[in-house]
């Protein structure tokens, strides 16, 4: 088990090193973005007012955050998947001395672990950056809010390499419509916190997710559909 | 009793409403070298992806030392190694990093096969194969399948891109390393030429399904090519040019296929010229006994031959 993971791993850090880099600076500069508009609110009005904004009226300055792990777990699934399927790649894996259902989930933990990391690192400079100006329940419930954001990025990364690996169209759709129906709910614009109960329960579909994963696999290894 | 390297039960398979195979079974003893044959459209490539596990058939069975080829355990996947069409590799890794990948994988990795091939190239190890023109990659592409150390090799038209210097280079080292009674190797290409270099059986697949599997020393001894010089004229010149379109059976029971060229007609037999002149005397064409002469055939023109040219 260990050898498929490492070799895996080592296979996807060489194929995606340059989207890791372009990805976590992306994040960075769009992170510094959201810092300079938090910085701005408080050049604009009095730290009262903003406050009473973000406290008592429940408006997020970091609304735009919302965005970014959606948009980075889409464009790292592309880069990790894309190169696989381009003229077929991923059969030459395929036909490793390993079984499939291992390989396969090496790949995907591979995506998810660096996601975790990006979001990790989104989630740092957040509270880094409300810390600076909000007391520390704002801060709270600013992690609280973001939270399904982050898990919407891995219901995007996951959907994104079912639609990339399956080889039917009507099953690629199938992928589409769930990616977004799974993370539909989680960006729809609520009260800051809200969601946050039902994370527990989202956050169970993520293995179920990752199992369903192996029948686009499955599929793509046998083309009885051609 | 050791499985056979592939053994091919009541194979069935069509796309859409064109049937491919409708019943084709077909044994591949250890140690041969085979090279599948067929024009374009018989399902060559169809029965490639089957053997390679990448196509599950809709009836029948393909076995590949005795598990199905669609459900191949990883100790068998072991044993074969594949060879993609245009020479598929992960262009991303270097000559070294590829080597390093596929190496956690195999047990009984020969990483001085591997090297002895690249270095052919006189690339740096560090070079993208990316970078590489396909003749290059082929290489790295086959020393890689090679240090596998594999018992049997799948190759699909491995000859599709090369120059005849790299193909040259390429059939070389299968016949020098792969000849040796202990390996099986299935190959496709569309450069025939090459393959009375070092092929022992041919497997000729047909429209429709029908396969014919015979020795190629054999086949190269037993298949004639008789050429009639003379111009025929009127019904006579009409029913050969029908019939080697494929328009008009051919006559009796002796003749493979009839080319008619410009100014001179060729019959394909594994049968004797005057057994020829009985089938044509039978359909009205007379021909004196000294008519058809036997021509010369290298491989490609005995492929043609065998097949047709349309």
């Amino acid at each position: 088990m260990y050898r498929i993971f490492a070799g895996v791993f080592f296979k996807e850090c060489i194929k995606t090193r340059l989207c890791m880099l372009a990805l976590s600076v992306f994040s960075l500069a769009y992170m510094a973005w959201i810092w300079l508009g938090v910085h701005r609110l408080f050049l604009l009005d009095h730290p009262e007012i903003v406050w009473y904004r973000v406290m008592d009226l429940g408006q997020i300055p970091y609304a735009a955050l919302a965005a970014l792990p959606v948009t980075c777990a889409c464009v790292f699934c592309c880069c990790q998947f894309l190169p696989e399927i381009r003229d077929e790649r991923l059969r030459i894996s395929l036909h490793l001395p390993c079984g499939m259902a291992l390989l396969m989930l090496a790949h995907f933990l591979f995506g998810l672990l660096f996601l975790a990391l990006l979001y990790l690192l989104d989630g740092l400079l957040l509270t880094l950056i409300l810390q600076r100006h909000f007391p520390q329940e704002a801060v709270h419930m600013a992690q609280l809010t973001s939270l399904p954001w982050f898990l919407a990025g891995f219901f995007a990364y996951l959907c994104t390499a079912h639609t990339l690996l399956e080889p039917q169209h009507r099953s690629r759709l199938m992928g589409l419509l769930l990616g977004l129906g799974l993370c539909t709910p989680l960006l729809v614009k609520t009260t800051p916190g809200a969601l946050a109960p039902a994370l527990p329960w989202f956050a169970l579909l993520l293995p179920l997710l990752l199992a369903g994963l192996l029948l686009p696999c499955m599929n793509f290894r046998h083309r009885r559909a051609q | 009793m050791t499985p056979q390297p592939i053994s091919i039960e009541h194979l069935g398979h069509s796309y859409g409403g064109h049937t491919v195979y409708r019943d084709l079974s077909l044994s591949f003893e250890a140690g041969k070298i085979y090279g599948l044959l067929g024009k374009n459209g018989v399902g060559k490539t169809t029965l490639i992806k089957i053997l390679m596990g990448f196509l599950k058939p809709k009836r029948g069975i393909c076995r590949i030392f005795g598990d199905p080829a669609h459900a191949i355990r990883p100790q068998t996947r072991e044993r074969v190694g594949l060879l993609f069409e245009r020479h598929l590799a992960y262009d991303f890794f270097t000559i070294s990093q590829i080597e390093r990948f596929m190496a956690r994988f195999y047990p009984r990795w020969k990483a001085e096969r591997f090297y002895g091939l690249v270095e052919v190239l006189g690339l740096p190890y560090n070079h993208k194969i990316a970078h590489m023109s396909e003749g290059q990659r082929s290489q790295v592409v086959l020393g890689l399948m090679l240090a596998q150390d594999p018992e049997l090799l799948i190759l699909d038209d491995y000859s599709m891109g090369l120059d005849a210097g790299y193909r040259r280079l390429f059939v070389d080292y299968l016949r020098e390393n792969l000849h040796d009674g202990k390996h099986t190797v299935v190959l496709t290409s569309h450069v025939i030429q090459d393959m009375d270099r070092f092929v022992d059986e041919v497997v000729f697949l047909r429209r429709g399904g029908a396969a014919y599997m015979t020795g190629l020393a054999d086949f190269m001894e037993r298949f004639s090519c008789y050429r009639l010089d003379v111009p025929l004229a009127g019904a006579a010149d009409m029913a050969l040019r029908e019939m080697g379109m494929g328009r008009q059976p051919l006559p009796g029971k002796h003749l493979v296929n009839v080319e008619a060229h410009a100014d001179f007609y060729e019959f394909f037999t594994f049968h004797t010229a005057r057994e020829i002149l009985a089938d044509l005397a039978g359909e009205g064409i007379h021909l004196p006994p000294q008519a058809l002469q036997k021509s010369p055939m290298d491989m490609e023109d005995a492929f043609v031959g065998y097949t047709g040219r349309c």
